[in-house]
């Protein structure tokens, strides 16, 4: 069977994802990666388009409260979660210079 | 007080407490009791801290004493599945890419839980990151079925639903983006509901796709999910889609009855079940019949696109959500040479396959290319199965059918075969998809000895019609079946 998703296109997908993948991985995931879109094959042949009013059906009035000033979590308490952290900074390794 | 108080239901329970006959110490050393004997045969917990129990019971013990207000939960134990953020308590979504992680703040939901004097006792197991069918896929155990240990309890929130049939909990939390709590109940033998998209605050919920998620009550008893949902079912402004306006009463439908209710048998959906579970659902609608519901078959035929709008739709949501999970600010570091390195590294190692899976898919769902061919054509379809199910709506008050294709099935059984787990979630997803409430009653055991659910669904905001109902069938059970619960 011809798959629908091919190894390189699993690797694409997966760096794209920040994943890395094994020679073994990516076979494994693009045999089945290719299954579950087969089966997608029922709605890609459909007919069908989508209006505006259902494209933006949960965009309505319920998503605006009032805008009133309330305090925010305390600086601390969120810092307390991160790996690594300086002063009142999250520390992460260098961006300048990056060969990606 | 002689009996058990995790023999009572919720209400009960309260009531008890209110009245000085039981103290809250008395029910956390019940629940502490009760997990010691079925926690290690089960593994229905992430999080489970006796000594801090115990502090939580002495402290609303002398507020009953004092005669302070509490609430409507007063002492009644509430597992929480391990996606909904406690303060004070780690939560990881099952996922290592979370270990060790405490909140900041608790979810909504959580807060009103405490504000109703309930206990959460703990954080249950789930799939990584609610992405499952079974909790086979939580990164640290395998949670079992509480009627037959070699089965899976169902997902993702297995943990909760085997806590509360295994009654190391009388309550618990579930959230359901494709059927997640009422897939779980209706393998477990207890009562599941989805609620209408916005009915619930997700906030503090950890997002898995966020247009389909929605928090749910899991019990024992019809009566008490009802109650659950009253607490914690209320408009929260730090959720931008929380439905406005006051929940409707849902306990006081209990004596209501099924007398004329318009009540449909989704052909489709029992066309996918085996043959014990489609006799149950006939069953069922001959049985509410015979209680004066009008009942009858009606076609659906956009439900059966359902799982490949959903398999588009909840994957391409994933792989936005967990972006999020880079290493930076919560949970895992893996080092690396540069910022995208550790990117790399952190996701590879924090993330499992399912979830790999799911990004990936939903990466590809969305990448240039394909976003019309599938992504597209996924919310197309999400809209015809809407306005389907909003004409068969016209017709019947409530949609009658199964909720899982099949009784639980065995550990390991379909763990290396995704689109086969998949297809478990047949008859629950459309309800996401469509945003509509839906809701698992026990139904008797299968031969095998194994629990059947039968699923209720109705149209946005139809809550009470669905309890209504769902009491009706509860009663039927204990009538004409044998006995669910494990």
């Amino acid at each position: 069977m011809s798959e629908k998703i091919s190894i390189d296109e699993v690797l694409h997908v997966a760096a794209l994802s920040r994943l890395r993948l094994t020679p073994t991985e990516a076979e494994v995931f693009a045999r089945q990666l290719s299954v579950v879109i087969s089966h997608m094959a029922d709605i890609e042949s459909l007919d069908l388009s989508l209006d505006d009013e259902e494209r933006y059906s949960y965009v309505d009035e319920r998503a605006l409260r009032d805008d009133d000033t309330k305090d925010s979590m305390k600086r601390e308490s969120i810092l307390r979660g991160a790996p690594l952290v300086e002063e009142y900074m999250f520390r992460v390794p260098p961006i300048l210079g990056e060969g990606v | 007080m002689e009996v058990n108080p995790l023999d009572l239901d919720a209400y009960s329970l309260s009531g008890a407490v209110l009245s000085k006959e039981i103290s809250v110490s008395e029910v956390v050393r019940s629940v502490i009791a009760q997990v010691e004997l079925r926690e290690p045969s089960i593994s229905a917990f992430l999080h489970f801290d006796p000594e801090a129990l115990l502090e939580k019971a002495s402290v609303l013990d002398e507020k009953v004493l004092r005669g302070e207000t509490v609430g409507r939960l007063v002492g009644v134990p509430v597992a929480v599945k391990d996606n909904m953020v406690t303060s004070d308590m780690p939560t990881t979504a099952a996922s290592k890419i979370l270990e060790g992680w405490r909140p900041p703040y608790d979810a909504t939901v959580v807060e009103l839980i405490k504000d109703a004097g309930g206990l959460v006792v703990g954080k249950t197991n789930l799939d990584e990151f609610a992405m499952g069918s079974s909790t086979e896929n939580s990164a640290y155990k395998v949670t079992r079925n509480p009627h037959d240990l070699s089965k899976v309890p169902g997902g993702s929130s297995g943990g909760s639903a085997a806590a509360v049939a295994a009654r190391m909990s009388i309550l618990a939390l579930g959230s359901d983006t494709g059927g997640s709590i009422r897939q779980p109940a209706s393998l477990c033998g207890v009562v599941g509901v989805k609620p209408t998209y916005g009915y619930v605050s997700r906030y503090g919920l950890i997002a898995f796709a966020s247009s389909l998620d929605q928090i749910g009550p899991i019990a024992r008893t019809v009566k008490d999910a009802a109650l659950l949902l009253e607490v914690i079912g209320e408009r929260d402004p730090k959720d931008s889609t929380s439905i406005l306006g006051e929940r409707p009463k849902l306990v006081e439908r209990e004596a209501f009855g099924v007398e004329s209710l318009r009540i449909g048998i989704v052909s489709e959906l029992v066309d996918n079940c085996s043959t014990e579970v489609r006799d149950r659902v006939f069953m069922a609608a001959r049985l509410l019949e015979e209680r004066g519901a009008k009942v009858d078959t009606v076609s659906a035929k956009a439900v059966t696109l359902g799982l490949s709008a959903y398999y588009v739709i909840a994957p391409a949501e994933a792989s936005s959500n967990l972006s999020r999970y880079d290493g930076v600010r919560f949970g895992l570091r893996k080092d690396g040479s540069s910022l995208t390195d550790m990117f790399f590294s952190t996701r590879t190692e924090g993330f499992g396959d399912e979830v790999k899976r799911r990004i990936m898919l939903g990466t590809y769902a969305l990448s240039s290319g394909y976003y019309d061919q599938y992504y597209g054509k996924a919310l197309a379809t999400r809209g015809l199965i809407r306005r389907q199910f909003n004409e068969v709506y016209k017709d019947f008050d409530l949609l009658l059918g199964p909720t899982s294709p099949t009784t639980a099935f065995a550990i390991g059984e379909k763990s290396n075969d995704p689109m086969a787990m998949y297809m478990n979630d047949i008859c629950t997803i459309p309800s996401n998809l469509a945003g509509h409430p839906a809701v698992s009653i026990p139904f008797g055991l299968a031969d095998n000895g194994l629990p059947i659910g039968v699923q209720l669904l109705g149209p946005d905001m139809s809550e009470p019609l669905l309890f209504q109902a769902a009491f009706e069938l509860e009663r039927l059970a204990k009538e004409n079946l044998e006995d669910a619960r494990a």
